[in-house]
């Protein structure tokens, strides 16, 4: 399975691909585990940013290689060509935007076109702020397609390990398996450059009250 | 056309795009060169016939690796969704001769990736637009080659998936829509000797029950055979495929099932307990969709069966993420990453609750989740009867002994809270054999089963609290309220946040009824505080709060107020006025003054100036962070406001001397105009709270307050702001009412707001439309003089409007005004006298005798009117309730 180059560590490392839509915090996410840097301003990602991060389990050191991929179209470079190999999932959308959870199926069915059988986490971003658009009780897409789903903040780091332990468990085969010590996190509650974000939020309504193809609101039961 | 040579890659094209392919699907190269290698590729990708070389490389590039072959395939799939209807039609036809000898690839994942292609190339240009698919197909499908059969299945499961109504039309030069030349042969590959094959067909069928085509429609019978022949698959998608079909069934299409539904329900009660969870999982779905869809008569013999099944299958699963959670000690601090962001919701004056469920706990779904709930719905639709299968199964699980039968034991809780609802009745004269039982289980050693009993008890909480005015009944509830109180110090934190949770429940049913344990309980609630981590500490806040909210002034006793305040006040003192620890307090301090009423007196001053401070000190974050020391942040303030608002509404008018003292008038008249809703929401909701108490400090800022006030009810926009216009109306109203007169400048401005929000009622809230009808009768009653010439634009509105709501003093007010109009000008009301009558007799009893007096006055008066029999017309089109009710006004 493994692609060339892809051991470069002396212990068990993963391909992770992270998808969704544009601005639902995707670099945020991966950010969070500190590697030393932060970004203050929302930067749409290009193509793709690969991000190793290691974890502590108690059955020794895992990494995880995130291909960080690009939700906005026009800056999607090889889109699911990023997916090659994935050996797992994230799913990220923003609980604020409704659109972004109505794309998930179409982000869902890509992966599995490319990674078949692959462990999946759905995550909804941005539970730390009031007025969300997508309830808990509205998500049920993980219901239907047997995924995982955790409410996340990545400015908060509420759940921020969740989906890896997930991951971790299924692809170990050990229900069992724990992380020993937690990765160093940047502090919580940086803030993000508010103009920019304001804009993409602005650019994000725009979007989302453009009528929708395909309207199917039974993902909203 | 004149025949050209076909279309050659260049070798140094070629290498170069494979090499950059390589390098931007390799992780080794850093994000900086993945970039660059990106440009690179946009750079080719500029030229006409770079799609034929990523198809080239797809198709031809044998001695490149897979997934140089497999990215080429999948950006000539991007390309072509942006450009392909735009292309030379030469490249599109090279494209696509390409792609059809690689449906039978060697390699799975070239195939796949062909599909994939083809699906989108189908989706752009139809299948007219390319009639040797077809045909390419069929050979495939018939060709009895596995790769070629896969390949072509693989292409069809996609346009299925995205397109299925493409294959369910007619199509040019064809004697039959595609999907009768493809259905027979997917019913033929069901019986495949590869379960690739019978799963792909399978999932293709699947995949137009919704659209359900005449070729469907008419093959019906061949179709259930079919789902029957793989019912026993060895291949546990394909199981877990035929499980989705007769769900998906059911929910769409009941009727077909409706012969064969003795066999469907046979088997899925057999897949129910597959060894694989997913499967049993995708079968569970079934009966809450049967319940749904079809009477539960069919369902019943089964129930025997069924119920057994769904008990095995809520035992835990060694993976569930509960169990290692579980583990967890209390003494392990909890980090950031551990606590959900919560939000505080700012005051709103009216009847919409605000709704907030969001509890992480809906989202988990298991095998073990969905048999409960399959219980619990099977409960409700069947009530009592499946007791006598069910409690039996029940008893014998929790008799189970031994460590390693806790799960057991723990199902067999989590089935009598699951039923709780559903089966009441029967379970009610049981009640207390059950509760015995469920008792000694609080203590178990397993924590899993002292949570979920916690749960169970709380779902009888209304039962329970319903027995409590008996002697053994009030026995019964003491031991479960002590039961609790211990779980709510357990060592454990899910135990902890399970009890907290269920003492919640019982606190919000039981209510005053606490009273005689109050001492108890706060012991408790106080230990937790001192010992919870930060998570749980926030369920012990709330706990507070519910109990202060639920037992009112009956908290107000020195012996109670000793134990409770010294923990909350040291913790006051200890957090600064940045710190988000604050909010939960400040929530808390906000039920306890409401609650004590004037027994909160001694804490007032110092929480009242601790709000003032934090209002100002927030003010000035918002232009200055370094100078006020502070980030800003508005829950601050919309906290602190919603603090003065409990202190108003408690000390009542014992709040104006410290209102006297502070510059509040002058923050309050900043909040009310401040750019964040929330921040206004609750500024108004101050405002009409302190016009209540004390209107006399509002005066100096009177004309400034209204007019703010009216510009909230003004703004186009009002339906994102609704639930400020309504603390905006609510507090005019307030105001109104205390300061009379000097209300007038403002009253035709906002009589001019509030009429169109009453005509469109139904677009608004409730609350909306209750507060404004109330503001508009208060305004009527201060100046009738005023307001009663406009009668006839809103009285139907208005008076439709006024019998949507119960009984209660400010109904009465709006009343008043009614009346006073009337007195001004009664032929006002003449062409919606209806509607005015169908008002008064949406009261109860009007308590006022002086009201009720005026009440009376009006309705003889219409009725002295009203002559030529059009008394009798107007009461002929009232319901003879409200003709009755009316007629206790005419004496």
């Amino acid at each position: 399975m493994a692609l060339p180059n892809q051991q470069t560590v002396d212990y068990p490392s993963f391909k992770l691909v992270i998808v969704g839509d544009g601005g639902t915090g995707k670099t945020t996410f991966v950010k969070r585990h500190l590697t030393g840097e932060f970004e203050k301003k929302y930067e749409p990602t290009i193509g793709v940013e690969v991000h190793p991060l290691d974890f502590y389990t108690n059955c020794g050191k895992i990494r995880f290689y995130c291909w960080d991929t690009a939700g906005q179209e026009k800056f999607g470079g090889l889109r699911d060509g990023y997916y090659i190999h994935g050996q797992c999932a994230i799913i990220m959308f923003d609980v604020t935007a409704r659109l972004t959870y109505k794309n998930v199926p179409t982000w869902h069915r890509d992966l599995c076109r490319v990674c078949e059988n692959i462990p999946i986490v759905l995550c909804g971003n941005k539970v730390d702020v009031k007025n969300r658009q997508v309830k808990a009780k509205q998500v049920t897409f993980h219901r239907k397609k047997n995924l995982q789903y955790y409410e996340i903040s990545a400015k908060s780091n509420y759940n921020f390990e969740k989906p890896f332990l997930y991951l971790a468990r299924k692809l170990a085969g050990d229900p069992s398996l724990h992380f020993v010590e937690s990765p160093a996190l940047a502090p919580p509650e940086v803030h993000i450059d508010l103009a920019a974000q304001q804009q993409h939020e602005a650019e994000l309504a725009a979007a989302a009250s453009q009528p929708l193809p395909d309207d199917d609101d039974d993902t909203f039961e | 056309m004149a025949a050209t040579a076909p279309w050659q890659p260049k070798e140094e094209g070629f290498t170069e795009i494979c090499r950059l392919l390589e390098q931007q699907i390799s992780h080794s190269s850093s994000s900086a060169d993945k970039s660059q290698i990106w440009q690179q590729l946009q750079h080719y990708s500029q030229f006409p016939d770079f799609n034929n070389y990523l198809a080239f490389i797809l198709a031809r590039a044998e001695g490149k690796s897979v997934e140089v072959r497999q990215a080429a395939g999948l950006l000539l799939k991007n390309n072509l969704r942006t450009a392909y209807k735009s292309m030379d039609l030469v490249n599109q036809q090279y494209i696509k001769s390409e792609l059809l000898p690689c449906l039978g690839a060697a390699d799975r994942h070239i195939r796949s990736t062909v599909g994939t292609i083809i699906s989108v190339i189908v989706q752009l240009g139809g299948i007219q637009g390319w009639p040797e698919l077809l045909q390419a197909l069929v050979s495939c499908l018939d060709s009895n080659d596995l790769n070629h059969m896969e390949g072509a299945m693989d292409a069809l499961s996609k346009i299925c998936e995205d397109i299925p109504q493409v294959l369910d039309s007619d199509v040019a030069g064809l004697p039959e829509r595609p999907i009768n030349i493809f259905l027979p042969r997917f019913y033929k590959f069901f019986q495949s000797p590869h379960s690739s094959l019978r799963k792909l067909s399978l999932g293709s069928v699947n995949q137009f029950i919704m659209l359900m085509p005449n070729a469907l429609f008419v093959s019906m019978d061949q179709y259930l055979q079919g789902l029957f022949v793989l019912a026993n698959d060895p291949t546990s998608e394909v199981r877990k495929l035929v499980c989705g079909a007769f769900v998906q069934l059911i929910e769409v299409r009941p009727s077909f099932l409706q012969q064969h539904l003795r066999n469907v329900i046979e088997y899925i009660l057999l897949v129910n307990k597959d060894a694989d969870d997913d499967v049993a999982l995708e079968a569970c779905e079934f009966w809450s969709a049967y319940c749904e869809q079809l009477p539960p008569e069919n369902l019943r013999e089964f129930l025997p069966r069924l119920i057994p099944v769904l008990l095995s299958n809520m035992v835990y699963a060694d993976d569930d993420e509960s169990l290692l959670e579980a583990e967890e000690d209390e003494s392990v601090p909890d980090r950031d990453q551990d606590i959900k962001p919560r939000f505080h919701s700012s005051r709103l004056h009216g009847s919409d609750g605000v709704e907030d469920d969001d509890d992480d706990i809906v989202n988990v779904w298991n095998l073990r989740k969905c048999s409960a709930a399959a219980l619990d719905i099977i409960s409700n639709v069947f009530g009592d009867e499946i007791l006598p299968t069910l409690m039996p199964l029940v008893q014998a699980k929790l008799s189970a002994t031994g460590d390693e039968a806790w799960k057991e034991r723990e199902a067999a809780v989590l089935a009598l809270g699951a039923i709780a609802e559903g089966c009441i009745h029967g379970l009610l004269p049981h009640l207390p054999e059950i509760v015995a039982f469920l008792i000694p289980l609080l203590d178990d050693k397993f924590p899993l089963i002292r949570s979920i009993s916690c749960w169970t008890l709380s779902r009888f909480s209304k039962f329970i609290v319903q027995d409590a005015g008996h002697q053994k009944g009030y026995q019964q509830f003491d031991k479960i309220l002590m039961g609790l109180l211990r779980r709510i110090l357990d060592t454990n934190k899910r135990v902890q946040e399970a009890a907290c949770s269920a003492f919640a429940t019982l606190e919000e049913e039981a209510a005053e009824d606490l009273s005689p344990w109050l001492e108890v309980i706060l012991q408790h609630l106080m230990c937790a505080f001192g010992k919870y981590q930060r998570r749980n500490l926030r369920l012990v806040y709330d706990a507070i709060g519910t109990l202060a909210d639920a037992v009112g002034e009956k908290l107000n006793q020195p012996a109670y107020l000793d134990i409770l305040m010294p923990p909350l006040v040291a913790k006051w003192q200890q957090l600064s006025n940045a710190d988000k620890g604050l909010f939960p307090l400040l929530e808390c301090f906000t039920s306890i003054s409401q609650a004590l009423g004037t027994g909160f007196s001694p804490f007032a001053e110092p929480v009242y100036q601790r709000c003032i401070n934090i209002i100002q000190t927030q003010q000035l974050a918002k232009v200055d962070p370094v100078s006020a020391g502070v980030q800003y942040d508005k829950e601050f303030t919309v906290c602190s406001l919603d603090l003065l608002s409990g202190l108003a509404e408690g000390l009542g008018s014992g709040i104006e001397s410290l209102v006297s003292k502070s510059n509040l008038t002058d923050l309050l008249l900043q909040c009310c105009t401040d750019e964040a809703s929330d921040v206004r929401q609750s500024g108004f909701a101050l405002l009409g709270d302190l016009a209540r108490v004390c209107p006399v400090h509002l005066g100096p800022r009177l004309s400034e307050f209204l007019d703010i006030a009216a510009r909230q009810l003004s703004t186009p926009k009002l339906q994102e702001t609704v639930s400020v216009a309504n603390n905006a109306c609510w507090a005019i109203g307030e105001l109104a009412v205390k300061v009379r007169q000097e209300i007038s400048p403002v009253v035709m401005t906002v009589i001019s707001c509030l009429v169109p929000i009453l005509q469109h009622a139904e677009g608004f809230n409730k609350s909306l439309t209750e507060n404004s009808a109330i503001t508009l009768g208060r305004l009527a009653w201060v100046c009738p003089e005023l307001v009663s010439p406009h009668m006839e634009h809103f009285m139907q509105p208005w008076c439709s409007a006024l019998s949507m709501i119960r009984d209660d003093i400010e109904k009465e007010d709006a009343f008043r005004g009614l009346c006073a109009m009337v007195r001004a000008n009664p032929s006002g009301a003449l062409s919606s006298i209806v509607f005015l009558f169908k008002a008064v007799a949406s009261w109860h009893e009007i308590r006022s005798e002086e009201l009720n007096n005026e009440v009376c006055q009006v309705v003889r008066g219409y009725k002295q009117m009203l002559i030529n029999g059009a008394w009798d017309q107007c009461m002929s089109a009232l319901e003879p309730h409200a003709r009755e009710k009316l007629s206790k006004y005419l004496g």
